[in-house]
Formats: structure tokens, sequence, C-alpha cells
């Protein structure tokens, strides 16, 4: 189970369940005891009435006159309660008339006991001797039988209405419990959505309005996230500052080269530029990382398109973005842009006027221009590996930087023929969402 | 053509200036933000190559300060920033072209060229106008397909005179373009220049290429070959 809220309810649940399983079952003993008691003591209290109003003949015969005992059902045929008074032997001898079927067998208990059992209705057995006045004594036994005895129904109707509140009660606990998970967990739902607002770019952090226990969780994600951003910013400068110290001398050396100067110097410097131009660059894409925020692709690719538009003015160079609104990359903004400056500038650079970004149905970068397309073995050199510090300068130093970009961020990188011309193809499966 | 060069760099900035007064440019050359920003408003230009670090005012906001005077032309970044996201930015504040440091003397010569020629609304590295064939990159003319020898200073005033050919020019104006501030100015010497052009390029009176608007200034009068 992987969810705080199912475990929590779970468990939760089958404590409950098992609490009132429990709690129902130790009333209803409670009651059923309670009823036992009460029946058999009311069926004793017959049992003397009855005695109370039997005689003997003076042959022996034992008779019971119902008149005086305060029993009416006794006396309505089929009402459940029935005495009967058997010998010593188990025949019946009499029995109430509320009794019109033939009187049940008996076992008959010992002398003086009294024999309880509860079933259908409870049953109660009493061994007794009638002494004679000439001295000899018969052995009878006198059965009280109830069927339907007022306790007992109540006693159902009681359990019936035990168990009904019991599974109320726990409906409501049940209920209960799940507002209290839902309003216990929510603040970690909540982080849980900032991280995902954040993963967006629609925050910058975490709120620190969080409870205590997870208030340590919510300020480490946000310094970890400052410290990340200023440190990606510091980086970003100090290799600006870098470039701009290195670059600089460069440019005066070679503005200084003129015809005298030996070519292997011009080309020691030449080779110096693209491994300093390669290396600065590499080290600033920022590469594949989590909660990136995702960049709109159509925007940027707009105003790369215009200002491609000054640089190539003299082609009237016309860009067709066929992207949709809604398109984004999961790429750090530089990233794209310099992944998408590149591919763009190269199209320009090799057509004849017209280019045109797209997305395909599996989320590739699609860029097409109307040039010459591209050379046998250009994708041959890029899949080997060919490093942007060891090409030639001209010879599609662009194509070489979108690729290491594009390695940065485990995608692949494809040369075709387009229906115009060249065509580039870029598969990001880590930056599409 | 008179062009300013911001570069912090004194030895990139002296080379630079060198390398475009060789040219045939008339340079202004300033060392700092603050300096070029009011240079780069103040003077009459037909060119501004800045740098993007500078002291100072940054170089972007140099641009944007002299887009924001009102000043049209055009503007090639110089920057040792080779990110796509700091060009694009630099051409959105108002530059037209960018050249990344360390640049080759030959590149940053080609675009300068291009780019003032774009906005004289030229097309071609070769203007073409009547008979006359100007190449600019190198800064030969020919007539009828005959070479043609100028002065330098012969080659910019006519270079300046044909890109904006169907224009009055005034003599303040030609003076203002084809010398820096720190050149010493004569508009009379604009006259003698005017008039040895006049006897090289039509030496029979047939074609009248300059045409005098009395109290206004010169006119190129012939037409641009292909017309924009």
């Amino acid at each position: 189970m992987n969810s705080l809220r199912g475990r929590l309810l779970l468990a939760a649940g089958v404590i409950l369940l098992l609490f009132l399983l429990f709690t129902g079952l130790a009333l209803e003993r409670a009651v059923s005891g309670y009823t036992r008691d009460a029946e058999r003591q009311r069926l004793q209290g017959l049992v003397y009435l009855l005695l109370g109003a039997t005689d003997a003949d003076p042959d022996g015969r034992l008779h019971t006159d119902l008149s005086g005992v305060p029993a009416p059902r006794l006396r309505q045929p089929e009402s459940g309660l029935v005495a009967v008074l058997y010998d010593a032997t188990g025949q019946p001898l009499w029995h109430s008339p509320s009794l019109l079927g033939a009187p049940p067998p008996i076992d008959p208990p010992g002398l003086d006991q009294w024999r309880f059992t509860a079933g259908d209705g409870y049953r109660l057995a009493y061994g007794f001797a009638w002494l004679l006045p000439d001295g000899r004594s018969l052995r009878h036994t006198l059965l009280v039988a109830d069927r339907a005895s007022p306790l007992q129904l109540q006693r159902a109707s009681f359990t019936r209405r035990l168990w009904w509140w019991l599974a109320g009660t726990s409906a409501g606990l049940l209920v209960a419990l799940l507002g209290l998970l839902h309003w216990g967990l929510r603040p970690l739902r909540r982080v849980g959505r900032e991280l995902a607002a954040i993963r967006d770019g629609r925050a910058e952090r975490i709120s620190d309005h969080v409870p205590v226990e997870i208030r340590p969780l919510a300020q480490g994600i946000n310094a970890l996230l400052d410290h990340e951003r200023r440190q990606q910013a510091r980086f970003r400068d100090a290799l600006a500052d870098l470039a701009h110290s290195l670059k600089t001398p460069l440019a005066v050396l070679r503005a200084q080269a003129d015809a005298d100067t030996p070519p292997a110097w011009r080309e020691q410097l030449d080779h110096i530029d693209r491994l300093i131009g390669h290396q600065l660059r590499r080290a600033a894409t920022a590469g594949a990382r989590p909660l990136r925020r995702p960049v709109a692709l159509r925007p940027l690719a707009e105003r790369l398109c215009r200002a491609l538009g000054k640089v190539y003015a003299e082609r009237g160079l016309r860009c067709t973005i066929d992207l949709p609104t809604t398109a984004r990359l999961a790429m750090d903004e530089g990233d794209l842009m310099e992944l998408l400056g590149n591919l763009l500038d190269n199209a320009a650079k090799y057509g004849h006027g017209w280019l045109r970004i797209a997305l395909d149905g599996e989320g590739r970068l699609v860029i097409d221009d109307d040039g010459p397309g591209f050379p046998p073995d250009a994708e041959a050199l890029l899949r080997r590996g060919a490093r942007a510090d060891r090409r030639q300068p001209g010879q599609g130093i662009g194509l070489a930087v979108a690729q290491d970009i594009v390695r940065a961020y485990g995608g692949r990188l494809q040369l075709m023929r387009g229906p115009r011309g060249g065509r580039v193809v870029v598969a990001l499966p880590e930056a599409t969402a | 053509m008179r062009v300013l060069v911001i570069e912090d760099d004194a030895d990139l900035r002296a080379t630079l200036v060198e390398r475009l007064e060789a040219q045939g440019y008339a340079v202004d050359a300033a060392a700092d933000g603050t300096e070029g920003a009011w240079m780069a408003t103040e003077f009459p230009l037909d060119l501004a190559i800045v740098d993007l670090g500078l002291p100072g005012r940054d170089g972007l906001a140099v641009i944007e300060a002299l887009r924001q005077a009102g000043r049209d032309y055009p503007v090639l970044i110089l920057t040792a920033r080779d990110r796509w996201q700091d060009k694009v930015t630099g051409l959105e504040a108002g530059a037209d072209d960018y050249l990344t440091k360390p640049f080759h003397m030959e590149e940053l010569l080609a675009r300068a060229r291009a780019l003032i020629r774009r906005s004289g609304r030229w097309s071609q590295s070769e203007l073409r106008s009547g008979p006359l064939v100007l190449d600019t990159a190198a800064q030969q003319v020919t007539l009828d397909g005959q070479p043609l020898a100028l002065t330098a200073y012969e080659y910019r005033l006519l270079e300046y005179l044909v890109l904006h050919a169907g224009e009055v020019l005034s003599k303040t104006r030609l003076s203002e373009h084809l010398y820096a501030e720190d050149d010493e100015r004569d508009s009379n010497v604009i006259e003698v220049f005017v008039r040895r052009l006049r006897r090289k390029l039509d030496p029979d009176g047939r074609l009248q290429p300059i045409e005098t608007l009395r109290g206004r200034g010169y006119r190129w009068r012939l037409p641009r070959h292909p017309a924009p």
C-alpha cells in the first residue's frame, strides 16, 4: 500500500471493525445471560405456583387446578406456555389446556433437581416426590415450557437494534475518519501541488506555511532550489566573464594579424578560438535537470525568427512557425535558445530564404530549409561524435553545437532530406513532458 | 561613410580604427558606454560598431538609447558572449547584426559594408548606377567597363553620393559624413572634390551625374540598377 491515506484508512478501519464486533458480541452475551436468569426465575415461580395449586386424591392421583394460578396463557390454547406433569417413568399424567398436541417426551431430572434448557424457548423441569398421608411418596416431574417468552421477544428486537446501532456508529466513525485523514494530510497534498507548480513554472518556491512536521522538508526544498538557481547564475556569469577576458585579447591578435603573419599562427589562433568556444558552450549547457520549468516553444521560435530576419535581411528570410501555442519543452531556456538558434541559423545560412520549424506527431522538433541539403557524410560525422572544436569553420559548426546540447539532454539529432531541402529532426524524450 | 567604434579594449579599438580608416571610413571612437552613447546620439553616423561588455554604460543600453533618440543608422554588435540568448537580446535592443569575438577583420569589414549598403536600400555588393559600377569590397570603380582611377577621398564622396542616389545632400551633411569629429573640416573641400569627380566621371559632359541645387547641395541623378 503506497499511500499514507490508504494505510491509515485500512488500519483504522480494521481496528474499528474488530472493536465493534467484540463490543456487539459482549453486549449480546450479557443480555442473553440476563434473559436466561430472568426466565429461569420466572418459570421457577410458575412451578411453585403450579405445585401450590396441586392436590392429591386419596388414591394418590395428582390434580392441578389452574383457576387459582395467575398465568392466563396456560389456559389459552397455543399460547406457547405449557405445563406438563409426568409420573416417575416419564409418562405424562396431566397437561395444561394450552397444549393441544402430544406432550413432549422428557428425561426426568433427579429428585429435587431443576433442569433448565434454553433453545427454542425455555424449558424448566423439576423432579419432586409427593408425600401421601399414608406415608407413600410418589415421584413426579413438572415441566414448564415457554416458546414465546416476552423477554425473549424483547431480547431479539434488542439485539437487532443493538447491531443496527453499532453498524450506524461504525459508518459514522468511518466518515469522521475519512474527514480527519483528508484534513490531516492536506498539507502534504499541498506540498505536492506546489512542487508541481514549480515544475510547471507557475511558482518559484514552496510556501513556508506548512505544519511543523514537514516544515524542515519544505525549507530544505526551498533552500535547494535557491541554491541551485544562485549557483547556476553565478556559474553563467563566471563563464561570461571568462569568455570576455579570453576572447578580447584573441580578437586583438587576430585583428592585428596581416599578410606577414605566418599561416601557422593564424591556424593556431583559429584553433584556440574553437576550443574556447566549444568548452565554454559545453560548460554553459545546463542539461537535463529535475524540477525544470518547461519553456514555451513558440515565443522563443518567434524571437529567433525576428532576430534572424534582421541578420539575413538581404535574403528576405521567410520563417514558417508551425508550433501550437501550448508546446513546451522541459529544458533550460538558454539551452533551448542555443539549440534552436543554431539549427535555425544553419537553415537560414544554407537555405535560400525559407525555413520552417514544426513539431511532428511524436513530439520531435522538425526544422526544414530550402537549401541543397546535407552532404552524405554529415550524419556519419555527427554520429561518430565529431567534436565542435575539431571542425573547420563554416562547416556547419552550428550543427555540432546543437548535437552537443541534444546529447546533454539524452536526445537524438538526425539529418534528413526534407520536402524542399535539408531537414533536421530532434528527438528530446527527457524534455518532452 | 562615418563609423563610430565603441570598444573598451584599447588595443582592439586602435586596430579597428586603423583598419576602418584604411578602408576609407571616417572613424570616431569611444572607450566607454557613457561617451559612446553621447557620440551615438549626437554624431551624424552611417554605422556604429558596439562592444557589449562596456564599462560605464552597457552596450545594450547604448543601443537602446540611440534608437530611443530616433537614430536609425545600422548597428553592429561585437561581443565575446556567443550564446544565442545574448545575440537575440542584442538584436531585439535595436542592433542589426552581430559578430562574436574573436572575429576575422575581413568578416567585420564585409559586414560593415553590407550594413551600410542595406541602409541605403542597396542589396548587392556592387552598386550600379547608369554606366557606373562601384565594387564596394574592392573599392574599385568602372565606367562603361573601364576602370577609373580615384583617390581615397574621391571614392568616399562618390560612394556616399551613389548610396544616397536621388537624395539632396547638403555640403554640411557630406562633410559630416566624410570626416570624423577630430578631422579638419572645410566645406570648400567638398566643392573641390565634386568638381574633380565630375571631370573624371564625365569628361565630355554627356552624363551629368551630379546635379547642383543652388543653396541646397548636390544630388546623384543617375538611376539605380536594379531599381529598389
